[in-house]
């Protein structure tokens, strides 16, 4: 028996349509590979289709619910769908955000509420309606990505790196709160991914290709930015019973970014 | 191939014939890694080596004093010359112990911090020594504990040593990052292994009124600090080096029976 199986499970996604290389598309495809039973939820139905269509042509049992996790009706709604389709829940990933780069002098009082909103208390209310369900069945992982701008701060990210922060502490609490109720509830904060389309700074996607290739040239792996993909191996790993005797905790899975934020 | 798969793998665990070192050992050839397990006392080393390879995996028990840099080279070389290379170092061995801290003397203080820390710092050393050489990169996970993130009642020396592992985790980990190597920390919470049991420290899963006690309100089995040193040295964890994962339950929740079902009663 390997304690990192988890063949037959059912896992609920937020953030679970995004872009081609966006880490919920590729947290979704490693759980599918892994035998998971997969609800992509999001508010584009369209990118949601799109992730649903791969997925399924892989052989993977996949649903998707159109769901703004910033809602709580939303949310309870996504997870009675996954029980009357899927019949259980083990697994949620909270990996929906939303990443602003402003000036903490130019910021809106609605960007500022619109970034808590999705960033914190969706991550709340989806928590919430999952772990509802997972009291009656007796077991359950939760799953959030925070990221290391909730550790370290960021340049002209407030309320995202707040909110990330948030989430910490969160996972923190939730673990406390559940642990009764069986249900694992940690955490991955993730450093600097590099992706295509990762076009969070505004920079020209032709300049972050060319700013990619220069980190790969001079930096051994472990200091380059990471991939989507190290994230999903560690939500493979939380998912688990591997990580049965961790509640409450967050792995930064950072490479060796963290020296620079600390020296 | 699992993203938690360890075939192919060389480790040295040391203090792998008993407690979480042995269940490390265990799950790494559970995973299918050959094991070197490496501690003081040579019988249990042999009868966990015997374990490992009843498991299909090749293994090998070398009695040594990690303490002693000599011991720690020599177990490194026959490593290499006997398994052909290593790829994991687990730097597990240590144990707690002092006197009432009034009473403590600096040879006691020494002591701990020799057991604790200096040890680790000499197996990784020189397992990143061989592991530079190879060319292959590697993952060195240092065994450290709660105690050295907050605090050990009594015992102030055994979690200095603990807490200077973390930070020489780091050191370590950005040293060699270019190198290939990850070097990560566990840090354990109170886990039921056998000697604990034994000291009657470990209470019942079941409470008075006869229902069981939820395994998150229940201390860890060495097991589950061992799959936590699985990923650390699979290829999952690719790209974590320098970090502590700490692994415990909120076992402190259960410290009152009466207390705890008031508490759920209120929650519901």
């Amino acid at each position: 028996m390997n304690v990192f199986e988890l063949k037959d499970r059912v896992a609920i996604v937020t953030g679970g349509g995004g872009t081609e290389h966006g880490t919920g598309r590729i947290i979704a495809m490693a759980l599918a590979d892994a035998g998971v039973s997969v609800v992509l939820a999001g508010r584009l139905d369209s990118h949601l289709a799109s992730v649903a269509k791969e997925l399924n042509a892989q052989g993977a049992h996949t649903l998707s619910v159109p769901c703004d996790v910033t809602d709580p009706a939303q949310c309870a709604d996504l997870v009675a769908k996954t029980v009357a389709e899927l019949g259980r829940l083990d697994i949620l990933v909270n990996n929906a955000a939303t990443a602003l780069m402003v000036d903490p002098l130019k910021l809106t009082g609605q960007q500022w509420r619109d970034s808590i909103d999705v960033n914190l208390n969706g991550v709340f209310f989806s928590a919430q309606a999952a772990a509802r369900h997972m009291v009656e069945q007796g077991h359950g992982h939760i799953v959030n990505i925070a990221s290391s701008s909730g550790i370290k701060g960021d340049e002209h990210m407030a309320p995202y790196a707040a909110a990330k922060a948030a989430v910490i502490n969160l996972t923190r609490t939730l673990a406390i709160s559940w642990a009764i109720h069986n249900i694992n509830v940690n955490c991955i904060a993730p450093g600097s991914i590099a992706v295509p389309d990762h076009d969070l700074t505004g920079i020209p996607q032709d300049e972050l290709l060319r700013q990619r290739a220069f980190l790969d040239q001079n930096n051994p792996p472990i200091q380059q930015p990471g991939s989507p993909d190290d994230i999903a191996d560690a939500v493979l790993f939380f998912a688990s019973d591997g990580a049965a005797g961790m509640t409450g905790e967050t792995l930064p899975v950072r490479g060796a970014e963290w020296a620079s934020a600390y020296s | 191939m699992s993203r938690f798969d360890l075939n192919g793998k060389v480790a040295i665990v040391t203090g792998g014939g008993s407690g979480i070192g042995k269940a490390i050992s265990l799950a790494y050839a559970n995973a299918g890694a050959d094991v070197v397990v490496a501690a003081r006392g040579a019988e249990r080393l042999e009868a966990a080596a015997d374990e490992i390879r009843g498991l299909g995996r090749r293994a090998l028990a070398v009695s040594t004093d990690v303490t002693e840099p000599d011991q720690v080279d020599a177990l490194i070389e026959r490593t290499t010359r006997e398994m052909g290379k290593v790829d994991i170092m687990v730097a597990n061995s240590g144990g707690g112990g002092s006197p009432k801290l009034e009473d403590i003397t600096l040879e006691d203080w020494e002591n701990q911090m020799r057991l604790n820390l200096s040890s680790a710092f000499l197996c990784d050393v020189s397992a990143g020594k061989a592991m530079i050489a190879q060319g292959t990169g590697g993952r060195i996970i240092n065994i450290s504990s709660t105690a050295g993130i907050n605090l050990n009642p009594g015992l102030p020396a055994y979690a200095a040593a603990k807490a200077g592992m973390i930070s020489c985790t780091k050191s370590l980990a950005l040293s060699w990052a270019g190198e290939g190597i990850n070097v990560n920390c566990v840090a354990p919470g109170f886990t039921a292994t056998e000697g604990i049991r034994k000291a009657g420290y470990v209470p019942s899963d079941t409470r008075k009124d006869g229902t069981k006690v939820p395994p998150l309100l229940m201390p860890n089995e060495p097991e589950h600090v061992a799959n936590v040193a699985v990923f650390l040295a699979a290829p999952a964890s690719s790209h974590v080096t320098g970090e502590v994962m700490v692994v415990r339950t909120m076992f402190h929740m259960e410290r009152s029976d009466d207390v705890l079902r008031d508490r759920a009663v209120l929650t519901q």
